[in-house]
C-alpha cells in the first residue's frame, strides 16, 4: 500500500488543486439547496481536478506511458484528506477507519415521494433560444469532433478512435465492437449485418424509412393527441435504437438532445457518443478497510451524473454493516445518520452497479435497451427503455434506479459534459444506474466517486493494463466481489 | 359467405338486453371509467403514484399479470374431453372458456402496460420495428407465446362458433389439428409465466425450480373455479343449458389439482423452512415478519386456510356435489390463488431487497382503480362476448334467423339441409 501511494503522489497533489476549486466554487456552493447543503461543503471540491481535460491534455496521461490513459490507470489520487474537512473536535481516528471522522451527508430517503414544483425552474429559464443560438449548441455536431480537445498527437491513442466520424453504419459499428463476447446476442438483434454490400445498405435505408413511416404511424395514433407533435417530440417518439443509428442520425439525436436541454436548463451541454476504446476493460476496487461510510461518494455522483434530486436518486448505496457481520447484507442499512462517522462497531460497504461481466441485468431486457459495451461497462440506451423493470429484478445487487417520477435538477447543477449513454438527464419512466462515468473515463479522466473519497478507499482503472494499479491490488491484495455464487463476475472488487 | 351477417348479427344482441344487462354493463364501464381518469393520472405523473419504489419494483400490476396468465389456460382441462373423447355438452363450456381466455390474455397483457414506464414506447418490442430481444430475453418469450396463445383461443373460439352459427358440423380434422396445438401451447404459457422469475439468479425466492409445477397447478385450481361460477351464474341470467355432470367433472379435476397445490407448496416451506438458509428469509418475512414488518402476514395464512378449506371441502366427492361446498370451494380456492399470486409470488422476492432493504409495500389507490379498471375491460369483453356466445351455441341465433326469405342460399346444399323445414322461421330480419 506505501508504495502505491508514493507512485499515487508522484502524479498528482489534488489537496491543492482542491483548495482552488473552492475558492472558484465558493459562491455558488452558498446558492445550492439546503437539503444537499451539508453534503456540498466538500463536493465539487473535486470536480475542477483533471482540469488537463479541458487544455487540450487527455485527462492525466502523461505522454511518456501513454498506456494508462485508457483507464487513467496511473492517475490515482493522494488518499490524503484535505484538511477543511475534518473535524477538529472529532474523536481520535482509529486507524481501521483510515484514520479520520467526518460529517455524514444526508441519508437517502427511501420514498421521496413529494410533488414536483418546478416553478422555482421555469423562473429561471429565460425565452426560447434564437435560431443562431440553436445553431450553436451542437459543437460537436457541427464540428464532427468530441469535445474536449482530445489528444490529437496520434502517438498517444487517446480518443484517436473519434477523430474522424464513421462513414457508414457498418465502419462505426466496427469501431464500436472490439470484442463479441461482450456485446453477447446483441448485436445480431439489432445491428444489420456486419458486412453488408452497398446495395443491400440502400435497401437498408428504404426499409428504414419504411420503418420510421410505421412507427411514425404508430407513435402518432396514441400520442398525437396529447403532444402538440412539435418536429422534435416526432423524432424523439420515432428514434431507434442506438445501435441502429447512423452516423447522420446521431448528430441529429444529439443535436435534438442539446436543443432539448438548452430549453430545459438553459444550459450548453455537449453530449459526446464516444465509443469505447480498443484493449481497455474497466474495472474497480474499493478498499474496505478504509471507507469511513461519509457518502461524499453517493453525493459526488449525483451531481456529476445528474441524478433527480426529487424524487431524490442514488446509484451508490453506502451499507452501514454491525461489525462482525462482514458482508453478510442483510445486516447492513442504508438509512444510518449519525452526527460523525465512522461510528463504533459499524463497518461500511458502498455498493454501486457491479459492471458484471456476465451481467443478467442485460439478457432478460425485452427491447435490448441495455447491454454491455467492449469496455466492460454496462449501459442503457434512455431513449429505447421502456421501462418495464425487469432488470431491476434481475439485479442481485439493487444498482439499478427508476425514474418514478420527472427528474429534476436545479438548472445550476446541471452537468452539462455529458455522455449519451451515461450522464445525460434521464426522463420519467426509464431505468438508470452507474456507468462508472462513462463521460469521464472514455476521456481518460477518473469517475467523480473516486476523485471525492477523502480516504481514498477507490481505486478505478484498466484491468487489462499489466502494471496499472488495478493489476497490482489484484495480485498482491486479498481482493473478494460481492455475491460470487451467482457468477456475474463482478469488475468491481473489494478489498482490504 | 356469411361474416358480415354474423358480425351484424352479433353486434345487435349484444346491444340488446333486460334491465339488469344494461345495469351490468353501465356498472362496468363506470369503474372502467375509474380506472382510465387514474390511469391518466400515473402516465402524467409518472409511477410514483403507486406504492412502488426502488427496493421493491414490481408489485401489483405484476402480480395480477401473473394470475391472468394462470386464468388463461383454465380450458386446457376441458378441450381433450370436450372435442377427442367429443363430449358433446361440454362444448359450450369449452367455447366459453376460450372467450374466457381471450379476456384474461387482454387483462394479463393491459397489466404488463400499465405497469411500464414508457407505454408510449411499446412498439419497441415489435419484431423489425423495434427489436424483441428474443431468445434471449424470457420477457419476449412471454409476450410471444400470449400473442400465439390469443390468436390460437380467437380462432378456436370464432371458429366453433361461426359453425354453430351456420348450422354446420365443425370439421374434426381442422379442429383436432388446433387442439394438438392448444394443449402444448397452454401449458407453454404457465412455463414460461414461470421462467420470467425462475430465470432470475439475484432473487432466491424465486429461483426455484419448483415453481414451474406450482404454477401450472395453481392455474389449474383458479381457472376452473372461475369458470364453474361463471357457467352458474350464467345458467341464470342467460338460460345457460348444462348437465349437472359438467360441474361434477370440473370440480373432480380441480380437486387432483389443489392437492399438486398443496403438495408443491408444501415441498417449498420444507425446503426453504427446513434447511434454513439465509435465502429463507423471503419465507420467513411472508409467514411470520421481520423486524416488526409484517404487512403479508395476514395475506399469507388467509391465502394458506383458503386453499386448505377449499381442498377440505372437494375432497369428499360427496360433499363437493353439493351446489353450497362446491361454490364455497370454488370461491375460497379463487381467491386463495388471487393472493397468492397477486401478492405473495411477488412481494416478498423484494422484501428485503437484494441490499437486505425492507419496504413495506401498500398498493396506491391509484393501483386499486387501474386494477379495478383492467378487470372491468375484461368482463365487459366477456360480458358481450357471452351474450352472443350462448344463443349460437345453443342454436338460438342462426344464419336462417337472420335471412328474409328471398336471401336463402340457393347453391349450398349443406346449408339448405341446416336449414330445411324451418324456413317458416326465416322470415325475420334483425335489421
Ligand atoms: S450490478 Fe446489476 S446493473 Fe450492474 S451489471 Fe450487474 S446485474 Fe447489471
Ligand atoms: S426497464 Fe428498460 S432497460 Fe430494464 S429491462 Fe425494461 S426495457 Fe430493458
Amino acid at each position: 500500500m506505501s508504495g502505491l501511494s508514493k507512485q499515487t503522489q508522484s502524479v498528482m497533489t489534488p489537496a491543492a488543486k482542491a483548495q482552488q476549486a473552492r475558492a472558484a466554487e465558493g459562491s455558488e456552493t452558498k446558492s445550492r439547496s439546503p437539503s444537499f447543503s451539508s453534503a456540498r461543503v466538500s463536493l465539487g471540491t473535486f470536480k475542477a481536478t483533471p482540469s488537463q481535460g479541458s487544455s487540450g491534455g487527455c485527462g492525466g496521461c502523461q505522454p511518456s506511458s501513454c498506456g494508462g490513459c485508457g483507464g487513467g490507470s496511473n492517475v490515482s489520487f493522494d488518499p490524503r484528506l484535505p484538511k477543511s474537512n475534518v473535524d477538529p473536535r472529532a474523536p481520535l481516528p482509529t486507524a481501521a477507519f483510515g484514520g479520520s471522522t467526518l460529517d455524514l451527508a444526508p441519508a437517502p430517503s427511501v420514498a421521496a415521494v413529494a410533488a414536483l414544483s418546478h416553478t422555482a425552474l421555469e423562473k429561471a429559464l429565460g425565452p426560447m433560444p434564437s435560431e443562431a443560438q440553436v445553431a450553436q449548441m451542437a459543437p460537436w455536431a457541427e464540428q464532427g469532433k468530441p469535445q474536449g480537445g482530445g489528444c490529437g498527437s496520434g502517438s498517444c491513442g487517446c480518443g484517436g478512435g473519434e477523430a474522424k466520424e464513421p462513414a457508414s453504419v457498418n465502419e462505426a459499428l466496427e469501431s464500436y465492437v472490439t470484442d463479441d463476447t461482450y456485446l453477447g446476442d446483441l448485436t445480431q438483434w439489432i445491428a444489420p449485418p456486419p458486412h453488408a454490400p452497398a446495395a443491400s445498405l440502400q435497401k437498408l435505408a428504404r426499409r428504414e424509412f419504411l420503418r420510421q413511416l410505421l412507427i411514425g404511424g404508430i407513435a402518432g395514433i396514441g400520442l398525437a393527441q396529447n403532444i402538440a407533435c412539435k418536429p422534435d417530440q416526432r423524432a424523439e417518439m420515432v428514434q431507434q435504437h442506438y445501435y441502429r443509428l447512423s452516423p447522420k442520425d446521431r448528430k441529429e439525436v444529439i443535436a435534438r438532445l442539446e436543443r432539448e436541454y438548452w430549453s430545459k436548463y438553459r444550459k450548453n451541454a455537449k453530449i459526446s457518443m464516444k465509443p469505447a476504446k480498443k484493449g481497455v476493460l474497466f474495472g474497480y476496487a474499493l478498499d474496505l478497510s478504509l471507507c469511513i461510510g461519509c457518502r461524499k461518494c453517493v453525493y459526488a455522483c449525483a451531481e456529476e451524473n445528474n441524478l433527480s434530486r426529487d424524487p431524490q436518486i442514488h446509484w451508490i448505496k453506502v451499507l452501514q454493516m454491525d461489525a462482525g457481520h462482514g458482508l453478510d447484507l442483510h445486516h447492513g442499512t442504508p438509512f444510518y445518520n449519525p452526527e460523525k462517522v465512522p461510528e463504533a462497531g459499524k463497518t461500511y460497504v458502498p455498493v454501486a452497479c457491479q459492471q458484471c461481466a456476465d451481467p443478467p441485468c442485460t439478457k432478460i431486457c425485452p427491447v435490448g435497451a441495455t447491454w454491455r459495451e467492449p469496455d466492460g461497462i454496462t449501459v442503457i440506451d434512455y431513449n429505447w427503455c421502456i421501462g418495464c423493470r425487469y432488470c431491476m429484478a434481475a439485479c442481485p445487487y439493487d444498482a439499478r434506479a427508476f425514474n418514478w417520477a420527472e427528474p429534476s435538477i436545479p438548472a445550476n447543477q446541471l452537468n452539462t459534459d455529458m455522455h449519451y449513454l451515461g450522464n445525460r438527464p434521464r426522463m420519467k419512466g426509464v431505468v438508470d444506474k452507474c456507468t462508472f462515468c462513462i463521460q469521464r473515463v472514455r476521456e481518460n479522466r477518473l469517475p467523480a466517486c473516486v476523485e471525492s473519497c477523502p480516504v481514498g478507499a477507490r481505486k478505478f482503472g484498466d484491468l487489462n493494463d499489466p502494471n496499472g494499479e488495478l493489476q497490482y491490488i489484484l495480485k498482491k491484495k486479498k481482493v473478494l466481489v460481492l455475491k460470487e455464487e451467482l457468477n456475474t463476475k463482478p469488475q468491481f472488487f473489494y478489498y482490504y | 359467405m356469411w361474416f358480415f351477417r354474423f358480425f351484424k348479427a352479433s353486434i345487435l344482441t349484444m346491444l340488446r338486453g333486460g334491465k339488469w344487462y344494461y345495469l351490468w354493463l353501465a356498472f362496468l364501464l363506470g369503474l372502467l371509467g375509474v380506472g382510465c381518469l387514474a390511469y391518466w393520472h400515473q402516465f402524467t405523473q409518472g409511477l410514483i403514484v403507486t406504492g412502488m419504489r426502488d427496493p421493491l419494483s414490481w408489485a401489483f400490476y405484476i402480480g395480477n399479470f401473473t394470475f391472468m396468465d394462470g386464468l388463461a389456460v383454465t380450458t386446457v382441462l376441458l378441450v381433450v374431453p370436450a372435442y377427442f373423447y367429443d363430449w358433446r355438452s361440454l362444448h359450450t363450456p369449452v367455447v366459453l372458456g376460450q372467450l374466457l381466455a381471450v379476456c384474461c390474455v387482454v387483462m394479463a397483457m393491459l397489466f404488463v402496460t400499465v405497469d411500464i414506464g414508457r407505454p408510449d414506447r411499446s412498439w419497441h418490442l415489435i419484431p423489425w420495428l423495434g427489436v424483441l430481444n428474443f431468445p434471449r430475453s424470457i420477457l419476449a418469450w412471454d409476450i410471444s407465446v400470449l400473442v400465439s396463445f390469443m390468436a390460437l383461443n380467437v380462432l378456436l373460439a370464432f371458429y366453433a362458433l361461426y359453425r354453430a352459427f351456420l348450422g354446420k358440423e365443425y370439421n374434426r380434422k381442422i379442429l383436432f389439428f388446433l387442439i394438438a396445438l392448444y394443449v402444448p401451447l397452454a401449458l407453454g404459457v404457465q412455463t414460461i409465466a414461470a421462467f420470467l422469475y425462475v430465470g432470475l439468479p439475484g432473487r432466491p425466492y424465486w429461483n426455484a425450480a419448483i415453481l414451474v409445477p406450482k404454477f401450472i397447478a395453481s392455474a389449474l385450481c383458479a381457472g376452473p373455479a372461475l369458470l364453474l361460477l361463471i357457467l352458474q351464474v350464467l345458467q341464470k341470467t342467460h338460460a345457460l343449458k348444462l348437465e349437472q355432470r359438467v360441474f361434477e367433472k370440473i370440480a373432480e379435476w380441480m380437486t387432483y389439482a389443489m392437492a399438486a397445490t398443496l403438495l408443491l407448496f408444501g415441498a417449498e416451506v420444507f425446503k426453504e423452512m427446513y434447511s434454513d438458509t439465509k435465502h429463507a428469509i423471503h419465507m420467513k418475512y411472508l409467514f411470520f415478519g421481520l423486524h416488526g414488518k409484517t404487512a403479508l402476514v395476514k395475506f399469507a395464512w388467509g391465502s394458506l386456510l383458503m386453499q386448505v378449506i377449499a381442498f377440505a371441502l372437494y375432497l369428499s366427492p360427496k360433499l363437493r356435489k353439493k351446489t353450497w361446498a362446491m361454490n364455497l370451494g370454488a370461491l375460497l380456492i379463487y381467491f386463495g390463488v388471487y393472493l397468492e399470486k397477486g401478492i405473495i409470488l411477488v412481494v416478498p422476492a423484494y422484501t428485503p431487497s437484494a441490499l437486505g432493504i425492507i419496504y413495506e409495500y401498500q398498493p396506491s389507490w391509484v393501483e386499486w382503480s387501474v386494477s379495478a379498471g383492467v378487470f372491468a375491460l375484461g368482463f365487459l369483453l366477456f360480458t358481450l362476448m357471452v351474450k352472443v356466445a350462448i344463443p349460437v351455441m345453443q342454436g338460438e341465433l342462426q344464419l336462417k334467423h337472420c335471412l328474409k326469405v328471398t336471401e336463402l342460399p340457393m347453391q349450398d346444399p349443406e346449408l339448405q339441409q341446416a336449414l330445411g323445414g324451418q324456413k317458416s322461421a326465416a322470415g325475420q330480419d334483425d335489421a
